[in-house]
């Protein structure tokens, strides 16, 4: 690509790039490429000036130019290249905002007659003016009061430059409060949707893990029991229960199959599957971690309200200082001043985003925290309650021991679980089936239809006999089976440290239990 | 007010609100404020561009004042490391004569 050189100092050179227009696109697109040299610190793109700012390490201005050199839009390096969501479009809107507002107040002071410059003033005060009257007729001291009552009392002076100059502050704070705002979401976003930064792809030589953003569409990834979905995609193997809380908000897992889609974010609640991916890291899920953003902030802790309102409470104290620079001055200048200090986008601001803050340090250290709400729960809390295998242990329990009854064999009784055990991916399951194949034990198909109880277990019947395997409160309450006559000591010393697995055939009943960490 | 001047009036807003509003919305007027419009887009890109080229030519004055300062320095620091070289060199063919 051809560049002219503009300016060069220590470490820092800027080029204009030789084109009449950038697009946002491009100017994304350089950047993220001029960020991946090696040679290369920190790179800016202005699309409007079509100029790269680069910083480059010790040493490296001959290669920094040379990649420049030989860079193309069109190239496959480029196409190749994945260009994260940057806040660009919103930094170019409220940079046009901020520098309309500012212009349009320089021309009115400067070229319009007075009094349509009086005239323009009327009607901007008039939403400040109404805000105040709607605070007075609800008989609350807000801080609109004060800003309606700064605005309308120099209005009543006559002294239209002064209010047009206190709204035009107060404008300016809005739009910046509304800018910072937004673009603390949109980091914290952008943080949050690189969290999964590694995936399992499926190669001809196994399963591979490879970082988010080399996975291209087409590409296989295997997620198992417990993962999270990194990308929308196409399940191609496996049957799988998928928890789609965080998209649609159900508490109840679907069921999918080779075919359906499964969407970014959702996580993997029961079964292994291989994914086909679709679309590309990025756009996807960025938008929805945006939307979950905002819809967060409304689960505002009561810390937060407080602030909202500390502001408010402020004001009657403002308005009697205000009062008592009047009678210490008799200037009403001095007393309308007073009535200008206005905490409230300060406080406004700060609470929200300390709360951002906090939500994308939590993310940092990859924990995913939705709302100021919950982050005030867990001060308070003293007793964290953990859910199933898998999130405080690795989920990867050993049969330790095959505990028969009712004069049955060990190995007959592991095979017939392995059997049914093996048609399903619970880790419990996998158990059993690794244990089995150790003891090498194997087995035909001698089942029927096997049918699985969620957080119970599984039955069947084989050989006409009926099987179930599952819990205590399964085996023996649920399909009331018995434990042979005058083994009830052999049962009662069953080891406590282990987890136990039940399974009873034909209304006996049988026991062996598996050990898990 | 005169009569000629209230009559002058009355008339004028009579033919505002006939011919001057047909005037106003017809395709030529709309022809003139769709060009007027773009050419005040073309003032806010220039504006923009301009605000873009100060802010670049900011940071530019910026980086180079501070290499100056840094030159400076290490040309100072090379001067004083060499004047205590000598001086020491000094005391040193003192002490052996």
């Amino acid at each position: 690509m051809k560049f002219s050189i503009k300016h060069e100092s220590r470490g820092r050179i800027r080029v204009q790039l030789a084109q009449r227009r950038m697009t946002l696109d491009q100017a994304d697109l350089v950047e993220t490429w001029l960020q991946g040299l090696d040679t290369v610190d920190q790179a800016a793109v202005h699309e409007r000036t079509c100029c790269a700012i680069i910083y480059y390490k010790e040493g490296g201005r001959a290669a920094v130019l040379k990649a420049l050199r030989g860079f193309s839009y069109q190239s496959e390096e480029a196409a190749k290249l994945v260009v994260p969501h940057t806040s660009r479009a919103t930094n170019r809107e409220y940079q046009e905002k901020l520098v309309g507002m500012v212009c349009g107040k320089a021309v009115r002071d400067m070229f319009f007659p007075a009094p349509l410059r009086m005239a323009w003033t009327l009607c901007r005060s008039l939403p400040y003016l109404g805000r105040a009257v709607r605070c007075l007729w609800r008989r609350q001291l807000h801080v609109e009061l004060l800003d309606g009552l700064s605005v309308g009392i120099s209005m009543a002076r006559g002294d239209f430059g002064t209010a047009g100059s206190v709204m035009f502050l107060l404008g300016l704070g809005e739009l910046l409060e509304e800018w910072t705002h937004k673009k603390s979401v949109e980091d914290l976003a952008r943080s949050m949707s690189l969290n999964i930064d590694r995936v399992w792809v499926k190669t001809e030589d196994g399963e591979v893990q490879l970082p988010l953003s080399k996975v291209r569409p087409g590409d296989r990834i295997a997620v198992h029991m417990g993962g999270m979905i990194p990308l929308d995609s196409v399940i191609d193997e496996g049957e799988v229960m998928v928890n789609q809380a965080s998209l649609t908000g159900e508490s109840i897992p679907v069921a999918r199959r080779p075919g359906s889609t499964v969407y970014a974010g959702t996580v993997v609640e029961e079964g292994e599957c291989v994914l086909r991916v679709e679309k590309q890291c990025g756009g996807s899920r960025y938008d929805k971690i945006v939307s979950m953003i905002e819809q967060s902030e409304k689960l505002k802790s009561s810390a937060e309200d407080q602030a909202s309102h500390l502001a408010d409470k402020l004001v009657p104290y403002t308005l009697a200082g205000s009062a008592i620079a009047y009678l210490l001055t008799r200037n009403v200048t001095r007393a309308l001043s007073v009535l200008m200090v206005d905490f409230s986008c300060a406080l406004k601001l700060s609470m929200p985003l300390a709360v951002l803050s906090a939500m994308r340090e939590a993310s940092i250290h990859h924990a995913t925290v939705k709302g100021g709400k919950f982050l005030e729960a867990i001060a308070k809390a003293d007793t964290i309650v953990f859910d199933k295998t898998g999130t405080l242990t690795y989920a990867c329990p050993v049969v330790a021991q095959v505990v028969t009854f009712g004069g049955r064999e060990e190995s007959e009784m592991l095979r017939l679980a392995a059997c049914l055990e093996e048609h399903f991916p619970h880790s419990m399951a996998n158990a059993v089936v690794r244990a089995a194949q150790q003891r090498g034990l194997t087995h035909e198909e001698m089942h029927s239809q096997v049918q699985y109880l969620v957080a119970h277990g599984i039955a069947s019947t084989v050989k006409d006999e009926k099987v179930i395997i599952g819990s205590y409160h399964f085996v023996f309450e649920d399909e009331q089976s018995t434990i042979p006559a005058g083994e009830q000591a052999k049962f009662d010393a069953l080891p406590p440290e282990y987890s136990h697995l039940y399974l009873a055939v034909g209304g006996g009943h049988l026991h062996f239990g598996p050990a898990a960490q | 007010m005169n009569v000629y001047s209230k009559l002058a009036l009355f008339a004028g807003g009579a033919l505002f609100g006939s011919a001057g509003i047909k005037l106003l919305s017809s395709k030529d007027a709309k022809n003139v404020y769709t060009h007027t419009t773009a050419a005040v887009l073309r003032m806010k890109e220039c504006v923009m561009d301009t605000v873009s080229t100060v802010q670049e030519n900011a940071a530019d004055i910026l980086a180079s004042a501070k290499d100056i300062n840094e030159q400076r320095a290490a040309k100072e620091e090379a001067a004083a490391c060499g004047e205590e070289e000598t001086a020491a060199e000094e005391e040193e063919t003192q002490e052996q004569a």
